[in-house]
């Protein structure tokens, strides 16, 4: 299976945010907000830093 | 930029151990703290009828579990098979618990990430290198269980090297690991009732 780097970090961010959420919160509703949260930090703080860097690559 | 990969890969899998650290030692802080509040706690008299007569397990029992016997702490043999089985399979712990949706979701979880690993040719690491960090890398990807010598019993060689994405695909199965432990660790605290 060969993914580029987004879809790498895409699919590493699911799997991580689905069982933080599990773990950590109890109701379905609130799993699902905070794998969301999750999710989209992971994404949104990694596409940041790569911004970021972008001047130095 | 196999280098760059390679760090990246590294930093990922380093975060993840860093947040498993992180989540033993709020779990120790968390024990502490609770047992130094019972500690401050006055001690309550346990109310008993004049009339009723004790039992021997009854005077045996500390005041906290007779007041609340469901709330007993289980042995350590059924506390260590938990933790073998949360191993073994992960979300396994979960399901011995009653908490089914939890223990599928969270098998399906942690074993796709660890497929994905495979399918993208990352490496199995071994004790016998020289590197510390591939020990620790070996010790990681054991933590997922029974997929990692089911994987290698079915044929899997053990990664390329070479290919394009194996360095992403170790950090899958260090992760996978790490987020195993962490299913682990979560259902000790529910055998214990720390957690509802």
């Amino acid at each position: 299976m060969v993914l580029s780097h987004f879809e790498a970090l895409a699919l590493f961010s699911f799997f991580v945010s689905v069982v933080f959420a599990v773990l950590s919160k109890r109701t379905l509703r609130e799993q699902l907000i905070y794998g969301a949260k999750v999710f989209i930090a992971f994404v949104g703080i990694a596409v940041l830093l790569g911004w970021i860097m972008l001047p130095f690559a | 930029m196999d280098e760059m990969d390679r760090s990246e890969a590294f930093i990922h899998a380093s975060s993840f151990f860093a947040a498993g650290l992180a989540r033993v030692i709020s779990l120790q802080v968390g024990w502490l703290k609770g047992t130094r509040a019972v500690c401050r706690e006055p001690a309550k008299p346990v109310q008993t009828q004049p009339m009723a007569r004790k039992t021997t397990t009854q005077e045996e029992k500390p005041a906290k579990e007779a007041a609340n016997p469901a709330q007993a702490r289980p042995s350590s043999g059924s506390l260590f098979g938990l933790c073998l089985a949360a191993w073994l399979i992960p979300g396994l712990g979960h399901f011995m618990l009653g908490r089914k949706g939890r223990a599928v979701v969270l098998f399906l979880a942690i074993v796709g990430m660890f497929v994905c690993g495979l399918a993208m040719q990352g490496i199995f690491f071994s004790t016998g290198s020289p590197s510390y960090l591939h020990t620790l890398g070996y010790f990681a990807e054991l933590s997922t269980g029974i997929p990692m010598p089911a994987a290698t019993f079915f044929g899997y060689g053990g990664g390329k090297i070479f290919f394009v994405c194996s360095d992403y695909g170790t950090a899958f199965l260090i992760s996978a690991g790490m987020l195993n432990v962490l299913t682990i660790l979560d259902a000790y605290d529910i055998a214990l009732g720390r957690k509802p």
